[in-house]
C-alpha cells in the first residue's frame, strides 16, 4: 500500500474529556446528554465580569496520565490563552497551558507486531473543551453545555512510522483513561478526538517532509483513515514534483477525503499568561501519592502475557483493553492448576460474549469457579462443550462446578471398557460408513465419533472415541 | 515602525474596517507604535514565575445555580434553548 | 441609610450595566459582582450606572469605580475626593467589567480618609470566585487612623522641595527621602502595552452571539462578528483592540508584548529597592506614576492632589500618612 521510496511520520494530539463531576473552571455539571444550555453559568459562558476557578480533580486526574505516560511532572505550572474567534468559543480564547503545562516529556511502550516500540510524549496539559454546534438547514444554534468541561490533552513526538503504531497507542491510551478511570472515552459521546500531524519523507532523508494538520477526527478507525489519505495525498503530490503546502485540513468521515480547513487558518493565537489564574503549584508528596495509585497498565500487560504466557499478541491487546477483564485473568492465573492460555479463551471467547450481551457481568461469577472449570477440562474430567454449560451455569446460579457436572450429569465418560462397548455398537450399526471410510472418505470419522458421542448421551470423550474408532478401521 | 498592516489586524481582531476609517486607525496606530519603539530590551530581566500566592484550587462539586432562561436571558438570538446565529460552514 | 454610587462596569443582578457603550447597552447581568453583595450586606444603598467620568459627580456618601489606568484616583482628584487603588488580589473582581485585568482593582471613594477606610474594609477579603484574590487576616482600617506618621521614612517622588507640595499644606515631615526608579520614563509604555494586548483578548468575548450588541447585518459569521464589533465599540476602544492584537502578534511581539513583560518586572524591582529605604513614597500623580500602583500591584492613595503609595498590603500605613495629610489640609473635622 505505501510506496516503499517514502516513509511516514505521524504525531497526534489526542483530547480526552475528564470524567469530574463539576467543569474546569466552574461548578457547572459536566453531564453528556443533558438538556441544551442547563449545566450553564456567567464564568463557561464568558460572560462580562466572570472568572473562572481550577477544579482540583481535573489537576490531578493530568497528573494520574502524566504518570501513566511516565510524564515529568512539573510541581510549577501556569495557565495561557490561546485567542482566537469561533462560535463555540464563549471567551474568543481558550485557556490551556502552553508554555509551562502540568506534565513534560514522558514515553510509552507499545508492543507492536511482535516488537516494542517506543512512542514519546512531548507534553501534557489540561484546558477547557468548547461548545457544541447544531447544524441546521439556514442558522446554526450553540449549546454551551460542554463549554469548559475538563480535557487533557495528549502531545506525541513525531515517532509514529505504521498505522499499526498509531492504532496500538489509541488503543492503549483510550484503555489507561479506563484503567485510571478519569474518562470514560467514548467516541461516540466526543469524549475522546484526536488531531493528526502527518508528514512523509524519502526514506534515508535527513529533514520531514512539510507538515500537514489533520483536524475533527473523532474515531480511531476515522484517524487511520484520514493518515492513510493524506500519506497517498502527499506521494502523489511529491511524484508530481510539487511540494505538499503546510495548512490545516479536516477530516470528512462520509466521503473518505481531507478539506482544507477555512477559518482556523493563521494559528497565530496570540498567546500570553492568563492573568486571572495564578500560578498552580504542586507539593512533591501530593504527587508522589498519586503515583502510587496507578495500577499495572495496558501495555505492560500485553508484554507479560505475550512473553510469560505465550498469548498471541493481537489476545493479548484485547485482553489488556477491559481493566475488569485483564485483573479477573490474573486472578485466575494467580490461583494456579489452570493453562493460562486456556483461561485467555474463555475470558475472551464465552465469558465476554456473555457479558457483552448486557445481562450479566464479571461479579456474576469468580475466579475460583472458572479455574475449577478449566481444570475439569483439562483434566478430561469434562469435555470443552459440557465447559459452556457450567458457564451459564454459573452466571445464572450460585451452584458450584462440582454440584453443576453432578447435577447435569457431565462428567466425561472415560471408562475404557464402556467406550468400547459403545463404539462397537455404532460400528455394528453403520456398515456403510466403514465401508466409505475404508474407500478414503477419512471424514466420515466425525459422523461415527458425533453417533457415539450421541449414544453416550455427549458425556464420551470425544477424543478417545475418536482414536479408538480410527484404530479399529485403520486395521 | 511604518506600513504595519492594518487590515490584517483588523480582520485579526474581527473588527470591519471600512476604505474611508483605515487611514486614520494607520496614522494614529502607527503614531502609538512609534511611542512603543522608545522601550529598551530590559534583556538583563529574567521573567520567573511567582509561587510566593499559588493558585486555590476548588474541590469537585456541582452548585447549579442558573436556569436556561437566566443563562439566555441576554441573548441576542434564541430559539428551543440554543443561542442561534447564522449557518456556519465548518 | 448609606448611600454608594457605583461605576458603570460593576455588575448589579438585573439592572443595566453598560460599561457607557453600545456593545453592553440592554446587558442586565444574572448576578452581582461579589462586592456589591458585600454592601448589600453591610447595609450600603447601592446606585449603579455612574459612568464616572470627567463630567460625572456622585451624589451619595461613597462611591466604588475601577482603576486600571488610575481613572479612579483621577476622578477623585477632579471631585475633591479620596480614592484608595487596593493591593491587587485584596479586592475580589468577580463582577468588574475590566479590559485589562492584571491592572485593574476596584477602588473605594469617599469624602474623607475615615469613609474610604470603612469602605475598603467593607469590600476587601479573599472570594471563592475570584482565585487571584489573596487569603490573609484584614485589620479593621478604621482604627488606627490618627496615628500618624511619627518615625514613618517617607521617600518622595517630588523634585521640588516639600514645603511646595500641597500648596505649603504638607505637614513637616521629619524624614524624607528622595525617590527615584530608573526606568520610570518607561512605565507608561509599558503600561499602555499591556494593558492593550489584555484589552483585545478581554474585549474578544463581545461578538454578538450570546449578549450584548448584534448588528443588523449579519448574514454570515464573518459579518455578525466584523460589523458587531466595527458597531458595538467606539472609536478608541478599537484602536486598542487592533494595536494589542498588534503587541502580541508572533512578528512583533519580541518588540513589544514580550519587552513590556520584563519593563513590568524591572519596574517592581524597583519599586521594591525603593520600599527597601522608605515606608511610603508620595509621588504626583502623572501619567508615569499613576500607572506605578497598577504595574506593580502596590497600594495607593490620592489625597489632596498628590498619590501616596506603599509596599503592598500596607493599608493601614496609607490611610494614617492620608489622615496626616486630611488634618494638615485643616479638615480635621473630618
Amino acid at each position: 500500500m505505501l510506496n516503499p521510496k517514502y516513509e511516514m511520520v505521524i504525531g497526534l494530539e489526542t483530547h480526552a474529556e475528564l470524567s469530574t463531576e463539576s467543569k474546569i473552571f466552574c461548578a457547572c455539571k459536566n453531564e453528556f446528554g443533558s438538556e441544551v444550555n442547563t449545566n450553564c453559568c456567567p464564568v463557561c459562558m464568558g460572560m462580562p465580569g466572570s472568572l473562572p476557578q481550577l477544579n482540583k480533580m481535573a489537576v490531578e486526574y493530568a497528573i494520574m496520565m502524566g504518570h501513566a505516560l511516565n510524564c515529568e511532572i512539573n510541581l510549577v505550572s501556569k495557565m495561557d490563552r490561546k485567542n482566537y474567534f469561533y462560535p463555540d468559543l464563549p471567551k474568543s480564547y481558550q485557556v490551556s497551558q502552553v508554555e509551562q503545562p502540568i506534565c513534560g516529556k514522558g514515553h510509552i511502550d507499545l508492543y507492536v507486531n511482535g516488537e516494542t516500540k517506543r512512542i514519546g510524549i512531548n507534553q501534557l496539559h489540561i484546558e477547557e473543551d468548547t461548545a457544541k454546534l447544531i447544524h441546521e438547514d439556514d442558522a446554526t444554534l450553540i449549546d454551551f453545555n460542554r463549554a469548559m468541561v475538563p480535557l487533557i490533552e495528549i502531545v506525541s513526538a513525531p515517532d509514529f512510522r505504521s498505522l499499526a503504531e498509531v492504532e496500538a497507542y489509541l488503543d492503549n491510551i483510550k484503555a489507561i483513561l479506563e484503567y485510571l478511570d478519569i474518562s470514560d472515552a467514548k467516541m461516540q459521546e466526543g469524549s475522546i478526538r484526536c488531531d493528526v500531524n502527518v508528514s512523509i519523507n524519502e526514506v534515508g532523508a535527513t529533514e520531514f517532509g512539510t507538515r500537514i494538520e489533520v483536524k475533527n477526527v473523532s474515531t480511531f478507525s476515522g484517524a487511520l483513515r484520514a493518515i492513510e489519505y493524506e500519506v497517498a495525498r502527499h506521494i502523489e503530490i511529491l511524484e508530481r514534483g510539487e511540494e505538499v503546502q503546510s495548512e490545516t485540513r479536516r477530516w470528512d468521515d462520509m466521503k473518505g477525503e481531507t478539506i482544507p480547513m477555512r477559518g482556523k487558518e493563521a494559528n497565530d493565537y496570540l498567546v500570553f499568561t492568563d492573568p486571572d489564574f495564578l500560578p498552580i503549584v504542586l507539593e512533591k508528596s501530593y504527587v508522589d501519592e498519586l503515583k502510587t495509585r496507578i495500577p499495572t497498565l495496558p501495555n505492560e500487560r500485553v508484554i507479560k502475557y505475550v512473553t510469560e504466557y505465550s498469548i498471541p499478541e493481537s489476545e493479548a491487546a484485547v485482553l489488556s483493553h477491559s481493566k475488569s477483564r485483564s485483573d479477573f485473568f490474573e486472578e485466575c492465573v494467580t490461583i494456579g492448576n489452570a493453562t493460562p492460555k486456556s483461561l485467555a479463551n474463555w475470558v475472551l471467547g464465552d465469558i465476554s460474549k456473555i457479558i457483552n450481551d448486557g445481562k450479566f457481568t464479571l461479579s456474576d461469577i469468580s475466579p475460583q469457579s472458572i479455574v475449577e472449570m478449566v481444570r475439569n477440562i483439562e483434566s478430561g474430567k469434562i469435555s470443552n462443550t459440557a465447559g459452556k454449560t457450567v458457564l451459564d451455569e454459573l452466571f445464572t446460579t450460585d451452584k458450584s462446578v462440582e454440584q453443576i457436572i453432578a447435577d447435569k450429569g457431565l462428567a466425561q465418560l472415560n471408562d475404557t471398557s464402556a467406550l468400547e462397548q459403545i463404539v462397537a455398537d455404532v460400528l455394528a450399526a453403520n456398515p456403510k460408513t466403514i465401508e466409505d471410510y475404508k474407500s478414503g472418505k477419512t471424514n466420515v470419522l466425525g459422523f461415527l465419533v458425533g453417533q457415539c458421542m450421541k449414544a453416550s448421551r455427549g458425556t464420551g470423550n470425544p477424543q478417545i472415541l475418536n482414536d479408538m474408532i480410527k484404530g479399529i478401521l485403520d486395521n | 515602525m511604518k506600513n504595519i498592516d492594518i487590515t490584517y489586524f483588523a480582520k485579526l481582531a474581527h473588527i470591519a474596517v471600512s476604505a474611508e476609517e483605515l487611514p486614520k486607525f494607520q496614522q494614529d496606530i502607527e503614531q502609538t507604535l512609534e511611542s512603543f519603539g522608545n522601550l529598551p530590551e530590559f534583556d538583563d530581566v529574567k521573567i520567573e514565575i511567582d509561587t510566593t500566592n499559588p493558585i486555590r484550587l476548588r474541590d469537585d462539586k456541582v452548585a447549579q445555580t442558573f436556569t436556561q432562561e437566566e443563562i439566555l436571558a441576554n441573548a441576542p438570538k434564541q430559539s428551543g434553548g440554543c443561542i442561534v446565529i447564522p449557518k456556519t460552514v465548518e | 441609610m448609606k448611600t454608594i454610587s457605583i461605576k458603570d462596569d460593576i455588575c448589579i443582578k438585573g439592572e443595566l450595566t453598560t460599561c457607557g457603550s453600545k456593545m453592553l447597552a440592554n446587558f442586565k447581568p444574572p448576578y452581582n459582582a461579589t462586592v456589591v453583595d458585600k454592601l448589600a450586606a453591610a447595609c450600603f444603598n447601592v446606585i449603579g450606572g455612574n459612568t464616572m467620568d470627567e463630567n460625572s459627580s456622585i451624589d451619595a456618601d461613597f462611591a466604588l469605580c475601577s482603576d486600571h489606568a488610575g481613572l479612579a484616583r483621577r476622578f477623585a482628584m477632579a471631585n475633591s475626593l479620596i480614592a484608595l487603588k487596593p493591593t491587587y488580589g485584596s479586592v475580589s473582581r468577580y463582577g468588574l467589567i475590566t479590559p485589562a485585568p492584571s491592572l485593574d482593582q476596584i477602588s473605594p471613594i469617599g469624602k474623607t480618609v475615615r469613609d474610604v477606610a470603612e469602605l475598603y474594609s467593607v469590600i476587601c477579603g479573599m472570594d471563592e470566585r475570584d482565585s487571584t484574590t489573596v487569603e490573609r487576616d484584614y485589620p479593621n482600617f478604621c482604627e488606627n487612623l490618627d496615628k500618624g506618621i511619627e518615625g514613618i521614612i517617607v521617600g518622595t517622588a517630588f523634585c521640588r522641595p516639600q514645603q511646595n507640595i500641597l500648596g505649603g499644606k504638607m505637614p513637616p515631615l521629619q524624614k524624607t527621602i528622595p525617590i527615584e526608579l530608573p526606568s520610570i520614563e518607561y512605565a507608561s509604555t509599558v503600561f499602555q502595552i499591556i494593558a492593550y494586548a489584555e484589552t483585545f483578548s478581554n474585549l474578544a468575548r463581545y461578538d454578538g452571539i450570546k449578549f450584548g450588541y448584534r448588528s443588523e447585518n449579519a448574514a454570515t459569521l464573518a459579518e455578525l462578528y466584523e460589523n458587531t464589533r466595527a458597531e458595538g465599540f467606539g472609536y478608541d476602544t478599537k484602536k486598542q483592540i487592533i494595536t494589542g492584537a498588534i503587541a502580541l502578534s508572533r512578528d512583533n511581539r519580541h518588540l513589544y508584548y514580550d519587552r513590556a513583560i520584563r519593563g513590568r518586572a524591572k519596574l517592581c524591582a524597583e519599586l521594591d529597592n525603593a520600599f527597601a529605604q522608605s515606608d511610603v513614597i508620595i509621588t504626583p500623580l502623572d501619567d508615569s506614576w499613576t500607572v506605578i500602583p497598577n504595574l506593580t500591584g502596590c497600594p495607593a492613595i490620592a489625597v489632596g492632589g498628590i498619590q501616596i503609595i506603599a509596599p503592598k498590603f500596607s493599608e493601614e500605613l496609607l490611610f494614617r500618612a492620608a489622615r496626616t495629610i486630611e488634618i494638615a489640609g485643616g479638615d480635621s473635622n473630618a
